[in-house]
């Protein structure tokens, strides 16, 4: 745990006292940042931010959206100047306890309005020039393979495939179902007899190597049966999402090692009559979310787990002819946890000086994402870009 | 075990439909009431009594894939009848019909693999002898059941045998009781020792469709929903059909009912060449709300078959479907509704698609599959048939249609040059009296080879109030062109109905033979020969259907009716 | 003269362990007949069939018809058809060694056909004279595709194609500079393709005079190949390759040298190289055997094999694609890096589930495995643990591993079980891995 600033204060009367708990203090530390779960989620299509966390008095808001913009009255009050869509309860309470930081207009330069380039960049951090071919969180999984090599540094909870943010040069994370798991093909005596030999520690190099990377593997394996077989604290909703985040708060109850996850929520890429889906989709985010939160408290989770919400892109300020929003830029994010201190951080979107229709980018994903990887996970950063103060 | 195989394959040749003289006590009474699955051969009398000379067996044999079964048979049917008189030492077909005189009917505990079989014999004389020359047939051949004096056991009055390690036979007076299980045998004795109504019979799920039941064929009954458990995926998902949009869309209210019904009764029989299979469900939950009559529409009329493959009509009211989604839906689906109404609305340019477009579109489809022409230099190498729709729309509607089709056309043709690909582009054309909005890829060239891609050529026209769409400008035409002298719109049927002509079929089967074959291969590790020889095997089975028709009745939500009418074809030379 | 390691292996030593060794790399690994057959004819006859051809033609065909289907499933599934018939071992190996040298992804291509025929460009002359077949794979329209060769203009040239010819495919970093990838990329302006044929557009070719390692000219692509082939890293560039994939991954650079002078001294013929090359004390040498960790589809050929297994190509091409191998879809123009890069925790668990389908004979998904275990293993079961050692892991077994395995056949429930569990034991063990 942490020394607060003023338990240090209150030591640092004798630099003598402090040198002694400085080492410690470093171990400390950089034990707990070992222990720190980062999961993020993506919410794929391009969510409608602007109706997501609405900067409800400027007049503009309503002028760009004569049939979209919501009331005032019905928001969640964020602060005098922004209110949480209706449908968002869980996250507008996480919001009033301090567990939930809004970071405005996070983007990048040359916004790209194609879904599979804008999902690209934000993946593996790079907005110019090639993809690598590497994803952010793949570059987190290399490093903590090469300390731990043998681990599940990562895990994609889902049904679809890998996606490019998980893919590392040597670590690539599987993809675990919600609900049947890490299915592994069983032969009764087969584990008995295993275990013997996995137990060998001669041989070496490739050999040794193999077998530290296969104990590694079944321990993950046995590990996240265990981890579904007690009740659940809380409740979640029967929603595709809320069983996502279920698994991967079970899987950390359990004590499972891995440090990164990696969920998808689908949807949100209304150009037409958008109202009616995106409350659905805002409301499964927020209920799910709370349902996870509420889990991680209880098992006492909440200080080790950040959450971060992104979407490849925002959507237009203005609506368009069919009740509905058309590709935009840059957009909040929103972090639960971790590096955020709650509250708003930037700006409000000013939506008289829009840029070609969107709101230009405040803070940059690689700032952003440097923030994750260095201040929060402890790790080498993707990018040189200063990490933001959340 | 083999010797109770075969017993079953006497019970599932099929018969006429001339009226039998009905059993002293209805078999169902016999059966124990766990089994699921029922199945009375009622005209197997006459098979056995006719022999190969039997006039539907000789249609079966006289077939093309018949036929086939015969040439790569080693003995003939005629010689194996032969050496199985000289096996058993008496005629084998006059035996059987003294086991069975009276009634023949099998009962099979599905969930546990347990199966059991009753035979009416004429009378006890009969039945002894038939057993004596039997068992001594066996005990001859495998050391089992042993004579026919010494029975194991005495069961509820009854004689009984042990046959291999779990088969048991039983005789009672002039019935057979045959099982692969002790205690279902014992079972169904303790029924035939009693009087009362229990057994199968005492089911109400099974009491009325048994009663109901046309006379004298191939009658089965089945407890569709005592297999769930042992289902897979597959099953769930089509006995969940009435809770998915897509499943409901694709099947219809008729078939979708049958899919996800508590109990199905299945009947078959055969009126001149042709083989008439019937199944009605009960308790069915398909949607009230959609089944055909539930909204009135015109119905498109029947078209000249042009050699077309298959005709159909189906009901289809997608209005309803979205209009109660809510109703008919589980939460998990409605977000895909949501977007399928946004997206929708976009292409028909912002009209709603539920108020404004489905709802002014009549529920009776009308689809016919049939072969293209293809433009020289664009033929695939692996043609495919085409399909088209003929909806009948309000006046002035079909304008909405042609636009949101040519407006889909140029996303796709967008999307497509975004990646890179060669992509549909929109023609307007005129073939005859009709005009043509229609999409095609640009022709390949010369040493490209032609694509599978190449078999869509989507096209749309209005004719009066038919809207025709499909995905072949050529047949789009085709039907346009019928439409324009066909009769004024019918009154609903109130049945969908789907026509196929099975040479036609198997002449397509057969042009994409090689790729299915390829198929195989790879999919099952098999050499070619034996893949080949499977093809072939499917071609002929088409071949041999010159024309099947399948009408299903949804118009009960819960009770639904297929019928299903195979019209054999014979092969030209008669057979020996 | 010939240096020492390269003189041939005396035959003296020619057990179960060498001839698996010589069958696992000089194709995929043999059934236990071929096993047996490779014992008795020799090393040198058994190296001498591994370069025949007696597959089935009509399997070899089967794949035209769905060429123009479109799908590169059924392409993965019918190479993985052939890599298991073995009709013609060191043939596919080497296709498989070419592809993932010239590696070039269906991801971009997208085009089955075209990958189809650069996949028997490898197959026709991937064990002829390279020089050819360097000339054949720069025409190659998946390459073309692949490596921007369209946009390869004299105004606007592309240097993607240049830069991996000569940090890939040819020299390796170090042996030339910026400046030649640069015109070497001017050299090869104007080559694109028209459809699915590979074309030359005179008029986007620059053929202004171009310095090319030094030597200047008004090189055209075919020239620019000539003098990468002439460079002297080339045929060390070469020579190395064939080592990593024949001999031992990381080899000393003693015998890159000795192998790439023997490639000169074969003029370049790939296969009269491997005569010599697979056939050399070094090949037989202790470094060399069981010194690489098996790829995922070396893995699933050679054990249906080593199991006498029937298995659906298309399962197999997936179990493969789920262990990090996916035919024709190569993560980038290196290839896949092999060694230990094939191993993490989600691809162990890969190959665990796909060995144990294998040994027990599974039904996975429509995909049948068929397998004759008691064939395989006899029906012995106390020789069980020995003889599956023996079959799977020349070599390899110790008293332990023996040990285990018969306890486990001990509390097997009964002899078909007794023969999967032992079976299943040997192959998801570490030490199995080492091809």
């Amino acid at each position: 745990m942490q020394l607060s600033r003023r338990q240090l204060l209150v030591h640092g009367a004798g630099a003598g006292v402090l040198a002694r708990w400085l080492p410690l203090l470093a171990a400390r530390a950089d034990a707990a940042r070992q222990e720190r779960v980062l999961v993020v989620l993506h919410l794929q299509g391009g969510n409608d931010a602007l109706n997501m966390v609405v900067p409800h008095r400027q007049d503009r808001y309503y002028v760009l959206r004569p049939t979209l913009a919501l009331k005032r009255s019905a928001l969640h009050a964020l602060d005098d100047d922004h209110g949480l869509h209706p449908a968002m309860n869980d996250l507008a309470a996480l919001y009033a306890e301090g567990r939930l930081t809004v970071v405005q207009a996070v983007g990048h330069p040359h916004p790209d309005r194609s879904h599979f380039r804008a999902t690209e960049i934000w993946h593996t951090g790079c907005p110019l020039g090639p993809s690598p071919g590497i994803g952010w969180l793949g570059r987190l999984s290399d490093q903590i393979w090469q300390r731990e090599p043998g681990s599940m540094p990562a895990l994609h909870v889902g049904d679809d495939e890998v996606p490019l943010a998980l893919v590392g040069r040597e670590y690539v994370a599987p993809s675990v179902s919600a609900e049947l798991g890490l299915q592994l093909a069983e032969l009764e005596g087969l584990d008995a007899a295993r275990a013997g030999l996995l137990d060998a520690s001669d041989g070496a190099g490739d050999v040794a190597f193999l077998r530290d990377v296969a104990r590694g593997a079944y321990r993950a394996v046995e590990r996240m049966e265990r981890a579904t077989e007690r009740p659940d604290p809380v409740s979640y909703p029967d929603l595709p999402l809320a069983r996502r985040l279920q698994r991967i708060a079970r899987l950390l109850e359990g004590g499972f090692e891995t440090r990164v996850f990696f969920a998808t929520l689908g949807g949100f890429d209304t150009h037409a009559r958008q109202a009616a889906q995106h409350a659905s989709l805002l409301e499964q985010l927020s209920r799910s979310l709370g349902a996870f939160e509420r889990h991680l408290a209880a098992a006492g989770l909440s200080e080790r787990v950040a959450t971060v919400v992104f979407s490849e892109f925002g959507r237009r300020a203005a609506e368009n002819a069919s009740r509905g929003t058309d590709h935009g830029a840059a957009a909040p994010v929103l972090v639960l946890g971790g590096p955020g201190r709650g509250g708003m951080r930037g700006s409000a979107p000013d939506l008289e000086a829009l840029e070609d229709g969107d709101v230009p980018f405040q803070a940059d994903l690689r700032s952003l994402w440097s923030t994750f990887e260095q201040e929060w996970m402890g790790l080498a950063p993707s990018s040189a870009f200063p990490p933001l103060a959340l | 075990m083999n010797r109770f195989l075969f017993a079953l394959v006497l019970l599932l040749v099929p018969f006429t439909s001339r009226p039998r003289r009905a059993p002293d006590r209805p078999l169902p009474t016999l059966i124990p009431a766990r089994c699921s699955l029922y199945v009375e051969a009622c005209g197997l009398q006459e098979r056995l009594r006719e022999g190969l000379q039997d006039p539907f067996v000789r249609t079966l044999l006289d077939s093309k894939v018949g036929r086939a079964w015969l040439r790569d048979r080693a003995t003939p049917p005629a010689e194996a009848l032969r050496a199985a008189d000289t096996w058993l030492g008496t005629p084998v077909l006059p035996l059987a019909l003294g086991l069975v005189e009276h009634g023949v009917a099998l009962g099979v505990d599905v969930a546990s693999d347990k199966a059991v079989a009753v035979a009416a014999g004429r009378d006890e004389a009969a039945v002894s002898l038939g057993l004596e020359r039997l068992f001594g047939a066996l005990t001859r051949s495998t050391g089992w059941p042993g004579s026919v004096e010494r029975p194991a056991e005495h069961w509820s009055g009854a004689d009984v045998w042990r046959i291999g390690e779990d088969a048991v036979i039983a005789r009672r007076g002039a019935l057979v009781v045959l099982g692969n299980d002790e205690s279902l045998v014992r079972e169904t004795l303790e029924l035939a020792a009693d009087d009362a109504t229990r057994g199968l019979i005492g089911r109400a799920q099974f009491a009325s469709p048994y009663a109901e039941r046309a006379p004298a064929e191939l009658w089965a009954w089945l407890d569709v929903e005592s297999l769930e458990p042992e289902g897979d995926a597959g099953f769930h998902e089509l006995r969940e059909a009435h809770r998915s949009p897509a499943f409901l869309s694709l099947l219809g209210p008729g078939l979708a009912g049958l899919a996800t019904s508590g109990a199905i009764a299945a009947s078959a029989s055969l009126r001149d060449d042709a083989l008439l299979v019937t199944l009605s469900g009960q308790d069915s939950a398909s949607p009230a709300a959609l089944a055909p009559g539930a909204r009135s529409g015109p119905v498109p009329p029947e078209l000249p078959t042009r050699e077309h493959l298959a005709q159909a009509l189906v009901y289809r009211d997608l209005a309803a479907l979205f209009v109660q989604r809510l109703e008919l839906f589980p939460a998990e689906v409605q977000p895909g509704f949501a977007e399928a109404v946004t997206n929708g609305s976009l292409f028909f340019a912002g009209e709603d698609l539920c108020e404004d477009v489905l709802a002014h579109v009549s529920p009776w489809i009308r689809v016919v599959m049939g072969n293209p022409t293809f433009r020289e230099g664009a033929v695939p190498e692996l043609p495919l048939p085409g399909v088209v729709l003929v909806g009948v729309l309000e006046e002035d509607a079909g304008e909405s249609w042609i636009g949101a089709f040519q407006t889909l056309v140029s996303v796709i043709g967008l999307d497509q040059a975004q990646k890179g690909q060669k992509g549909l582009r929109l023609h307007l054309e005129r073939a005859g009296d009709v005009e043509l909005s229609l999409a095609r890829y640009p022709k390949p060239g010369a040493a490209d080879g032609v694509d599978l891609r190449y078999n869509l050529e989507p096209a749309v026209t209005v004719v009066g109030r038919y809207l025709v769409v499909g995905t072949h400008a050529s047949l789009v035409a085709e039907v346009a062109e019928d439409l324009m002298h066909s009769p004024p719109l019918e009154t609903a049927p109130g049945i969908e109905s789907l026509t196929l002509d099975g040479r036609a079929l198997a002449a397509v089967l057969e042009r994409n033979a090689e790729a299915l074959i390829s198929r195989k291969m790879l999919d099952e590790g098999i050499a070619r020969e034996r893949a080949a020889k499977e093809i072939e095997g499917l071609r002929l089975l088409l071949e041999s259907i010159d024309e099947a028709r399948l009408e299903v009745d949804g118009v009960q939500p819960t009770r639904p009716r297929l019928e299903l009418r195979l019209e054999l074809a014979r092969a030209p030379e008669p057979s020996r | 003269m010939r240096p020492d390691f390269l003189r041939p292996w005396r035959a003296a030593a020619w057990d179960h362990g060498a001839a698996s060794h010589l069958l696992r790399r000089a194709g995929f690994g043999g059934t236990p007949a071929e096993v047996a057959e490779a014992l008795s004819l020799g090393p040198q006859e058994t190296l001498e069939r591994a370069f025949l051809d007696r597959g089935d033609p009509s399997l070899h065909a089967s794949i035209e018809p769905l060429l123009s289907a479109g799908g590169i499933e059924s392409l993965q599934a019918w190479w993985m058809s052939l890599i298991l018939e073995s009709g013609a071992p060191l043939r596919e190996r080497m296709a498989l060694v070419w592809h993932d040298h010239f590696a070039t992804s269906n991801d971009k291509v997208d085009d089955v056909r075209l990958m189809h025929r650069q996949n028997e460009l490898f197959r026709a002359s991937g064990l002829g004279d390279f020089r050819e077949l360097l000339h054949d794979v720069a025409r190659d329209a998946a390459m073309l595709v692949w490596l921007d060769g369209n946009s390869n203009r004299a105004e606007q040239p592309n240097e993607n194609f240049a830069r991996e010819l000569l940090e890939l495919f040819a020299l390796g970093i170090g042996s030339y500079t910026e400046d030649d990838v640069r015109e070497v990329a001017r050299a090869f302006s104007g080559w694109g393709t028209e459809g699915r044929s590979s074309t030359f557009r005179a008029e986007h070719h620059d053929a202004r005079p171009k310095t090319i390692f030094g030597h200047t000219g008004a090189w055209t692509g075919d020239d620019a190949l000539e003098l990468v082939l002439e460079h002297p890293a080339c045929c060390r560039h070469v020579a190395r390759v064939l080592l990593e994939a024949f001999v031992m991954p990381s080899p000393a650079d003693e015998w890159v040298e000795g192998v790439a002078g023997l490639l000169l001294e074969c003029e370049w013929g790939v296969a009269r190289t491997l005569e010599v090359l697979l056939a050399s004390e070094l090949f037989f040498s202790s470094a060399a055997r069981r010194s690489r960790i098996a790829g995922p589809v070396e893995l699933v050929a050679a054990t249906a094999r080593a199991l006498d297994a029937r298995i659906a190509p298309r399962l197999a091409a997936r179990m493969a694609s789920d262990m990090g191998q996916a035919l024709f879809r190569p993560p980038s123009v290196k290839g896949w890096d092999g060694g230990r890069h094939w191993i993490h925790s989600g691809t162990w668990i890969a190959r665990h589930n796909a060995l144990v389908e294998l040994a027990t004979a599974a039904q996975v998904g429509d995909g049948r495995v068929h397998v004759d275990l008691e064939r395989s293993f006899g029906d012995a079961l106390d020789a069980l643990p020995g003889r599956a050692l023996a079959a799977l892991i020349p070599n390899g077994s110790s008293t332990r591993f023996e040990q285990t395995l018969a306890s486990a056949a001990r509390g097997a429930r009964d002899a078909n079980h007794a023969r999967q569990v032992v079976a299943a034991v040997v192959l998801t063990a570490p030490e199995y891995h080492l091809y």
